[in-house]
C-alpha cells in the first residue's frame, strides 16, 4: 500500500481445523441428549462461525485446512459447509478455504458437484493462488493460498508463497507445521517460523495446530502475524483441546494489522478438574467436590455446554474405596444424574484415579519384606520398558494372554504401550500401586 | 505358640474327652487303634481353624458318641513355657443348630477369627494342614506344600507391617481381568465392546457406502427430473389437444345454436301500427280487461243501492209522522240521547207500577181490617171508633172453690173422728176396725218382704241404678214397717186422753162444716152430691169467665189492624202521587205529551230510534251510491278514451261501446300474440349474444384461438370425436407415466434429503469413537490388572526362589542325618515349574536323585524332613505353629525311626510337637529318644 491513510480499515475472521461433523474422541459412550448435541456441535460452531462473520461485516473469512476430518468427508459436512459460506457469498463477504492434511485434495470425495458461490476461493494444489480482495470499491487484501494435494504431505508448501506487488495487506493461508510450535503434531507441510517471517507477507493465517498460538506479531510492530486460530470446536479432552475454541478476528487499521480478537464459536468446551483426595473423607465429599467444579465450570463457560473429566490424585484411605470394583463407575453414573437436566449440559466423561494407597512407598521400599520386593522389581521394569522396545513388545504380548483373539492379532495392547495414552512408565507405576493395594487390601 | 489343652464334648468317636496342662515339647499321644488319634488331629485343627463348611466332609466328624458337636482349646503365645504362661487363649467352638465360636484373648477380651489367624502366625488351615498337621496319607507326598497359597504362607508372609495374601491380590486381579476380557467369545466388558464396535463398523461402512453414491443419487435425480419434464410436457400436449377437441365439440353446438338464431332473427318483422299501439296500451288494455266484470257489479250494485235507499226513506218519513210534528229529520239527526231517555222511562215505568201496586194492596187491607167480623156492631157509623162490652161474673168462682175443697177436707175430718170414736167403742168390745191386726201383720209383712228383696237385691250385682231402686224400696219397707208398728202400738193401746182429745177435735170439725156449707149454700152436713153439685156450678163459672176474656183480646187486635191498614194506604197513596208528578215533570221537560204512559213514552222512543238509525243508514247508501257512480264513470272515460284510440287507428271500436268484455278480449289476444312474437326475437338475440360470449371465452386471445376458430369453422364434428377417442389410451399413458415419475422423482428427492440430512455416519462415527475409547480404557485397565499382577507373581517367585534355599538346606542336613548320610542335600527342581514335586536329592557320591525314585519311607522321611524345616522357616518369619504328626515313623526301620524321633526331639525344642501313635514300640523309642516327653494316653473307644 503505498498510502497506508488511504487503505480502508476492516476485519477478516481467521478460521482453521474445522473437523466439520467429525465425531469426539477420546470419550466414552454418552447419554442420547448429550450424543445428540456434540454431533451436532461442529456443525452449530461452523454456523457461529458464519454468524460472526455477518454480524461483524467483516472483508472476508480465511479457513486455514481441515474442513473436513477426513478424505471421505462427511456429507452433511460438505453440504453444511457450502450453504454457510453461500450464505457470506450472499452477503457479499469473501471466503477463502485452503485444504490440509484432514480433507486433501485429491484424495478427497466431493459430494459437490455444482460450482462453489461467487466469492468463495477454494485453493488448489502446487502452486500458490493470489486473489484480491476489495473493500467498498477500494483494493484492501491479496489473499493468497494453497492446498495440500494428499494427506502427507512433507513440502515446506510455505516457500511457495512470496510477497506480491499490489494495495493491502498480504495474507496467506496454509495449514503447515511450524516446527517448534507445539507437540503432538504430524508435521505435515513443515516450516519454520523464520521461513514464514521472510516471505513478506503481513499476515500468516495458519491451520493444523489446535491450540490457539501467535507465534508471532503484536500490536503496532512491523513484524508479519504469525497464527493459528485453534480449532473451531473441541474433539477431545486432550488438554490442547480444552478452554475456548473458535476463530480470530483479525482488525486492519490503516493498512496493517492492528490486533487480534480471539472469538469463541464452540459450543461445548472440554475440561479436566484434578482432585487431591489426600483431604476428602468419604466418596461423599469426593462427589460433592465434583459437584461444586461443576457447577463452576458450567458458570465460566459462558453459556456453553461442558465435557469434563475427573483426575484424582493424591493419597488416602479413600484410594480403597475407589479401588473397589464397581465405584467409580457408580461415582460417574451419580455425577451425570447430578446434572442430567442441566441445559447446556454438564457430562462427566470419565473419572482417571491416580490416587495411590497410604502405603509409603519409600519407607516400603528401604524394608526386607515381600512388599520391598515388588516396589524394587517395578523400579527395574520402569526404566527397562522405558528404554527397549522389545522389552515393551514381550510385556504387551504377555499381557495380551487372555485377550479375544482380534485384539491380540492386531497387537493392540503393544500398540497402547506405545501410545502416550498409556506410557510404560505410567503402566508400570499404576501397576505398583494396584499391586500394593490389592496386597493392602487383602486384609480388610 | 503351644496348645496347652483341649476338651471334646463331642467329635467323632470321642466324647468327653481332655487333657490339661500339655507339655510345650514332645507329647506322646498314645493309645491303641481306633482310639481316635486321627480324630483328636481333625479336632485340633478344627478348634484352630473352624469346622468344614459342608457336613460331608470327612473331617467333620459328627459326634457318634454323644455329646455336643465341638469343643474347646486353650493356648498360650510362644512355644516355650514361661513365667506367667498361664495367659491363655480360649477357643471354643461347637457346630450343629446351635453353632457356638468363642475366641478369646489372654485377657479375656473377645477376639476374631482374624485375630486369632494373625496368633498364629498368618497360617491358615490348608498350610497347617500341609505342614504342621501330618499323618501318613500326607507324609507321602508333597503336593499339598507346593499348592500356590501354602507356599506364598511360607515364603512370603509377610509384607508392610501385616501379613496379607499376594496370592488372593493376584486372585483378585485375575478376576478383575477376566470381569473385562475373556479369551474366547464371552460376556466379559472388552468382549462386549468388540462385538459392538464390529456391528457399528459394519453400519459405517453402509453408511458409508451409502454417503459415497449421494453424486450418483445425485445424478440420477436430475436425470428423473428431466424425464418428469419431458413426460409432463407431452401429458400436458395430449392434455391439451383433448381439451382442445373437447371444446371444438361442444362450440360446435354453440356455433350451430347461434347461426340458427341469427336466421331467426334475420327474418324478423316489425309488427302493423295498430298491434304497436295496443303494446304501448298493454298495461291499461290488461287494466280494463281485468276491471270490466267489477263494472257490471258496480252497475248492478247501484240498482241495489237504490231500491234500498227508498225504503228507508219510506220508514223514516213514517217514523216522523208517528213522532209528531215537532219531530223533523235535524231534529232526529240530533237526538242522540234517545238512549237515556228509554233508560229513564222504563224506569219511571217500574216504579209507577210498584207505587201503584202498593196503593191498591194497602186499600184492600184496610177493607179487608174494616170488614172484620169482630168488629161488627163495634164500629161507628163512619166506622171511627169502636168500644168494647164489660161483662162481669156476679160470684167469684175460684172464691167458691176454696170453700168448697175446705168443706171437703173438714168432712173428711170429721168422718175420721167419727170412725175413731166409733172404733173406740168396738175395742171396749169386739168390734173390727178398718184398722184389724191382721191388716196391720199383712202390712208389716209385706213391708219386711219388701225390705228384705231389697237388700237382697241390693247386695247382688246389678246396675247402679237398680241398686238405688232398691234401696229406696227399702227404706220405703222400712217406713211402712214403722207406721205398721206405730198404727199396732195405736190399735192395740189407746189411751182416755186421746179419746177426749179426738171428741174436741170433732166438734170443731162439725162447726166448720156447717159455716162452709152455708157460705156455699149447702145443707149444713151436705152430702157428697152436695158437694159434687156445688163443684160443678163452680166449674161453669169458670168457663164463662174464659169465654168472655177470649172475646175481649180478639176485639182489640181486629182495631189494631184496621188502624195500621189505614195507616199504610195513605202512606202509599201519598208516595203513589208523587211519583206521578215526577213523571209529569219528566215528560215536560223531555217534550213528551203530558198524556203519555211510561209504556206510550217508550213506544215513541223506539220509533225515534228506528229513525235516527234509518237517517243513518241512508247516508251510507247515499255516500256508496255516489262513488259507485264515480267508479263507472271512471270506466266509461277510460273505455272512451281506448275506443277513441281505436277509432284513431282505424281499428273497430264500436264494439267496445256495445260489449266492451268481448271486445277486449279480442284487444287482448292480439296484444298476446304480438308480445310473444317480440319475446322470441329477444330470446334468440341473447342466445345469438350468448353462443358468441361462450365462443370468445372458450377460444380466447392469440394464435391458438384462431387457429380453433378456423377449426371450428370447417366443422370437422365427426373427425374431432374420433381423435379424440383415439388420443384418450395414449393421454392415459402419459398421465400415468408422469405420475410414476413424479413419485419416483419424489422417492428420490426424499432419498437424497435424509442421506443429506442424515446424521446417522456422525451417530456411527461417534459411537464407534466411543466403543473405541471404552476399549482402551478396558485395555488399559487389563493392561495395568495384569502388569499388576505380573509383578506380583514375579516378586512372590523371586521371594520363594531367595528363601527356598535356606529351607532345603536346612531340610537337607535334617535327611541327611536321618538317612545316616547317605544323602547329603536336597536340590531344588531344574526347571521354574515342578519345583514342588520334583525335588531331588544328592546322594553321597554326588549322584542327583529324583525324590519319586526313592523307597517309600525315605520319601516319607525326606518330606517329613522338609515339614520340619519349613516349619521352621515359618517360625522364623512369623510364629512357631504346633506339629501334629500321627503315626509317621511307621514305615521307618529302626535305625531310621531312632534318627528320626531324635529330629522330632530336637524339632519340639522350638516347637510344640504332639505325637500320635498306636505302636507300643514307637512310644517307647521315642521316650527313649526324648525321656523328658510327657505321654497322654488315649483309651480305645
Amino acid at each position: 500500500m503505498d498510502d497506508p491513510s488511504r487503505a480502508p480499515d476492516f476485519s477478516f475472521v481467521h478460521a482453521a481445523d474445522l473437523h466439520l461433523d467429525t465425531p469426539f474422541k477420546g470419550i466414552g459412550s454418552t447419554a442420547p441428549h448429550v450424543a445428540r448435541q456434540l454431533r451436532e456441535a461442529s456443525l452449530a460452531a461452523f454456523d457461529s462461525l458464519v454468524e460472526l462473520c455477518l454480524e461483524r461485516r467483516v472483508a472476508f473469512l480465511v479457513v486455514a485446512g481441515d474442513v473436513y476430518d477426513g478424505p471421505e468427508r462427511g456429507l452433511r459436512a460438505q453440504l453444511r459447509f457450502r450453504d454457510g459460506l453461500a450464505r457470506l457469498s450472499d452477503a457479499g463477504i469473501s471466503s477463502f478455504v485452503v485444504h490440509g492434511n484432514h480433507d486433501p485434495v485429491e484424495t478427497g470425495w466431493s459430494a459437490l458437484s455444482g460450482p462453489w458461490p461467487e466469492l468463495v476461493t477454494i485453493f488448489g494444489t502446487g502452486t500458490v493462488k493470489a486473489v484480491p480482495v476489495e473493500v467498498g470499491g477500494i483494493p484492501a487484501a491479496t489473499v493468497q493460498g494453497v492446498s495440500f494435494a494428499q494427506r502427507g504431505e512433507r513440502q515446506n508448501l510455505a516457500l511457495r508463497f512470496a510477497h506480491r506487488a499490489g494495495p493491502g495487506i498480504q495474507v496467506g493461508v496454509l495449514h503447515c507445521n511450524v516446527q517448534g510450535a507445539a507437540s503432538g503434531y504430524d508435521d505435515y507441510s513443515p516450516c519454520s517460523l523464520d521461513d514464514l517471517r521472510g516471505i513478506g507477507l503481513d499476515y500468516w493465517a495458519l491451520g493444523h495446530v489446535h491450540a490457539r498460538m501467535v507465534l508471532s506479531g503484536r500490536s503496532g510492530s512491523d513484524e508479519p502475524w504469525v497464527v493459528y486460530p485453534g480449532n473451531l470446536q473441541a474433539r477431545s479432552p486432550k488438554p490442547s483441546e480444552r478452554g475456548m475454541k473458535g476463530a480470530v478476528v483479525a482488525h486492519v487499521h490503516a493498512g496493517r494489522v492492528a490486533d487480534l480478537e480471539p472469538v469463541g464459536c464452540d459450543v461445548v468446551r472440554f475440561g479436566l478438574v484434578e482432585v487431591d483426595i489426600g483431604n476428602i473423607a468419604d466418596l461423599a465429599e469426593l462427589r460433592a467436590r465434583l459437584v461444586a467444579a461443576s457447577r463452576d465450570g458450567l458458570a465460566s463457560s459462558d453459556g456453553r455446554s461442558l465435557v469434563l473429566r475427573a483426575q484424582l490424585v493424591g493419597q488416602s484411605e479413600l484410594h480403597l474405596d475407589l479401588r473397589r470394583p464397581g465405584t467409580l463407575e457408580d461415582l460417574l453414573v451419580a455425577l451425570r444424574g447430578d446434572f442430567a437436566e442441566y441445559q447446556p449440559f454438564c457430562w462427566w466423561d470419565s473419572i482417571d484415579d491416580r490416587s495411590r494407597p497410604t502405603v509409603d512407598i519409600d519407607a516400603a521400599r528401604a524394608g526386607s519384606d515381600f512388599a520391598a520386593d515388588l516396589i524394587r522389581l517395578a523400579d527395574q521394569l520402569g526404566p527397562i520398558l522405558e528404554s527397549d522396545e522389545s522389552a515393551v513388545e514381550y510385556l504387551a504380548a504377555e499381557l495380551s494372554e487372555g485377550l479375544p483373539g482380534t485384539l491380540r492379532t492386531r497387537r493392540v495392547l503393544e500398540q497402547l504401550l506405545k501410545s502416550p495414552n498409556l506410557s510404560p512408565a505410567e503402566l508400570v507405576d499404576r501397576a505398583l500401586v494396584l499391586a500394593l493395594g490389592a496386597l493392602e487390601g487383602d486384609g480388610h | 505358640m503351644r496348645v496347652t489343652g483341649f476338651h471334646i464334648d463331642g467329635f467323632g468317636a470321642l466324647a468327653d474327652l481332655g487333657f490339661d496342662d500339655l507339655s510345650p515339647g514332645l507329647v506322646i499321644v498314645s493309645g491303641p487303634n481306633e482310639a481316635g488319634k486321627s480324630t483328636l488331629l481333625d479336632f485340633l485343627t478344627t478348634m484352630l481353624f473352624g469346622f468344614p463348611t459342608r457336613r460331608d466332609n470327612p473331617r467333620f466328624r459328627a459326634p457318634v458318641r454323644g455329646g455336643r458337636h465341638g469343643g474347646q482349646l486353650t493356648f498360650s503365645e510362644g512355644s516355650r513355657r514361661t513365667p506367667g504362661d498361664d495367659r491363655q487363649w480360649r477357643i471354643e467352638r461347637y457346630a450343629g443348630p446351635h453353632k457356638l465360636v468363642s475366641i478369646r484373648r489372654p485377657d479375656g477380651a473377645s477376639a476374631s477369627e482374624e485375630d486369632l489367624r494373625r496368633a498364629l502366625g498368618g497360617a491358615d488351615e490348608a498350610l497347617f494342614r500341609a505342614v504342621f498337621a501330618v499323618d501318613l496319607t500326607d507324609l507321602g507326598s508333597a503336593e499339598a506344600v507346593g499348592r500356590d497359597d501354602v507356599r506364598e504362607l511360607l515364603f512370603s508372609a509377610s509384607i508392610v507391617g501385616q501379613r496379607r495374601s499376594a496370592a488372593r491380590a493376584m486372585s483378585e486381579l485375575q478376576r478383575q481381568r477376566l470381569e473385562l476380557a475373556r479369551l474366547r467369545q464371552g460376556d466379559a466388558l472388552a468382549n462386549r465392546l468388540l462385538a459392538d464396535l464390529e456391528d457399528v463398523r459394519r453400519s459405517l461402512t453402509e453408511a458409508s457406502r451409502e454417503a459415497a453414491d449421494y453424486p450418483a443419487r445425485h445424478a440420477e435425480l436430475l436425470g428423473l427430473e428431466a424425464e418428469v419434464a419431458r413426460a409432463r410436457e407431452q401429458a400436458e400436449l395430449n392434455e391439451r389437444r383433448t381439451r382442445d377437441l373437447e371444446v371444438l365439440i361442444r362450440l360446435w353446438d354453440v356455433l350451430e345454436r347461434k347461426r340458427t338464431a341469427e336466421q331467426h332473427v334475420a327474418g324478423w318483422t316489425e309488427p302493423g301500427p295498430l298491434n304497436a299501439w295496443l303494446e304501448t296500451q298493454a298495461t291499461e288494455l290488461q287494466a280494463l280487461r281485468s276491471a270490466c266484470s267489477g263494472q257490471l257489479a258496480h252497475l248492478s250494485q247501484l240498482d241495489d243501492l237504490s231500491n234500498q235507499r227508498r225504503g228507508i226513506e219510506q220508514s223514516i218519513l213514517a217514523a216522523m209522522g208517528s213522532l209528531g210534528s215537532s219531530w223533523d229529520r235535524e231534529r232526529i239527526r240530533t237526538s242522540g240521547g234517545w238512549i237515556g231517555l228509554m233508560d229513564d222511562a222504563r224506569r219511571f215505568r217500574v216504579s209507577l207500577g210498584e207505587r201503584e201496586a202498593n196503593w191498591r194492596t194497602a186499600r184492600a187491607l184496610a177493607e179487608d181490617a174494616d170488614g172484620a167480623p169482630e168488629l161488627t156492631g163495634l164500629l161507628d157509623s163512619d166506622g171511627a171508633g169502636a168500644t168494647i162490652a164489660s161483662c162481669a161474673p156476679e160470684v167469684d168462682p175460684e172464691r167458691q172453690a176454696r170453700l168448697v175443697s175446705e168443706l171437703r177436707k173438714n168432712l173428711a175430718e170429721q168422718r175420721l173422728l167419727m170412725a175413731e170414736q166409733q172404733a173406740d167403742q168396738r175395742r171396749s168390745g169386739p168390734s173390727e176396725g178398718p184398722l184389724s191386726a191382721s191388716s196391720v201383720f199383712s202390712v208389716a209383712l209385706v213391708a219386711f218382704a219388701i225390705v228384705a228383696l231389697s237388700v237382697v237385691a241390693a247386695l247382688a250385682r246389678s246396675a247402679p241404678a237398680v241398686r238405688v231402686i232398691c234401696i229406696a224400696m227399702a227404706v220405703a219397707g222400712c217406713a211402712l214397717l214403722a207406721v205398721t208398728i206405730a198404727a199396732r202400738r195405736r190399735l192395740l193401746d189407746p189411751t182416755p186422753a186421746e179419746k177426749t182429745v179426738v171428741a174436741t177435735v170433732s166438734d170443731r170439725v162439725v162447726a166448720r162444716v156447717a159455716e162452709l156449707a152455708t157460705a156455699l149454700g149447702l145443707p149444713n152436713t151436705p152430702s157428697d152430691s152436695d158437694l159434687e153439685t156445688a163443684a160443678e156450678a163452680i166449674d161453669r163459672a169458670r168457663d164463662l169467665e174464659r169465654s168472655h176474656d177470649e172475646d175481649r183480646r180478639r176485639t182489640t187486635a181486629a182495631l189494631q189492624r184496621r188502624k195500621f191498614a189505614h195507616e199504610s194506604l195513605t202512606m202509599a197513596l201519598e208516595d203513589l202521587e208523587a211519583e206521578r208528578d215526577s213523571f209529569a215533570a219528566w215528560k215536560l221537560v223531555q217534550g213528551l205529551g203530558p198524556a203519555l204512559s211510561p209504556d206510550g213514552v217508550l213506544e215513541s222512543l223506539t220509533t225515534l230510534q228506528e229513525a235516527w238509525k234509518n237517517l243513518g243508514a241512508l247516508d251510507r247508501v247515499d255516500a256508496k251510491i255516489d262513488q259507485l257512480r264515480a267508479e263507472v264513470s271512471q270506466f266509461g272515460a277510460r273505455l272512451a278514451r281506448l275506443s277513441t284510440g281505436l277509432r284513431e287507428r282505424g281499428g273497430e271500436a264500436e264494439s267496445l261501446e256495445t260489449d266492451p268484455a268481448r271486445a277486449l278480449d279480442e284487444l287482448c289476444g292480439s296484444l298476446a300474440e304480438t308480445v310473444e312474437v317480440r319475446a322470441t326475437r329477444t330470446s334468440l338475440l341473447q342466445a345469438v349474444d350468448e353462443a358468441s360470449a361462450e365462443l370468445e371465452r372458450s377460444f380466447g386471445l392469440g394464435p391458438q384461438a384462431l387457429r380453433l376458430r378456423a377449426e371450428l369453422e370447417t366443422g370437422e364434428v365427426l373427425a374431432w370425436t374420433q381423435e379424440r377417442a383415439e388420443l384418450e389410451p395414449a393421454r392415459a399413458d402419459a398421465r400415468s407415466r408422469l405420475e410414476q415419475l413424479v413419485r419416483a422423482h419424489q422417492d428420490a428427492s426424499n432419498e437424497l434429503r435424509d442421506i443429506a440430512g442424515s446424521a446417522r455416519m456422525s451417530e456411527l462415527e461417534q459411537a464407534r469413537l466411543g466403543l473405541e475409547q471404552e476399549l482402551e480404557e478396558v485395555l488399559k485397565s487389563w493392561a495395568v490388572l495384569g502388569c499388576a499382577r505380573l509383578l506380583l507373581e514375579r516378586t512372590l517367585k523371586r521371594h520363594e526362589q531367595e528363601h527356598q534355599p535356606a529351607v532345603l538346606a536346612r531340610a537337607g542336613d535334617r535327611f541327611a542325618k536321618v538317612t545316616g548320610g547317605r544323602y547329603t542335600r536336597l536340590l531344588p527342581s531344574l526347571g521354574d515349574e515342578g519345583a514342588r514335586e520334583a525335588i531331588r536329592v544328592l546322594s553321597t557320591v554326588g549322584a542327583e536323585i529324583d525324590a519319586s525314585s526313592l523307597s517309600r519311607g525315605s520319601v516319607e522321611q525326606l518330606y517329613l524332613c522338609l515339614r520340619l524345616g519349613l516349619a521352621e522357616t515359618f517360625a522364623e518369619r512369623s510364629e512357631a505353629l504346633p506339629l501334629i504328626l500321627d503315626d509317621v515313623l511307621v514305615n521307618f526301620d529302626p535305625g531310621r525311626a531312632v534318627s528320626v524321633a531324635e529330629a522330632l526331639a530336637e524339632t519340639a525344642e522350638h516347637h510344640q510337637v504332639l505325637f500320635l501313635t498306636c505302636h507300643p514300640h514307637l512310644e517307647q523309642l521315642v521316650r527313649t529318644v526324648a525321656p523328658e516327653a510327657q505321654v497322654v494316653r488315649l483309651e480305645r473307644i
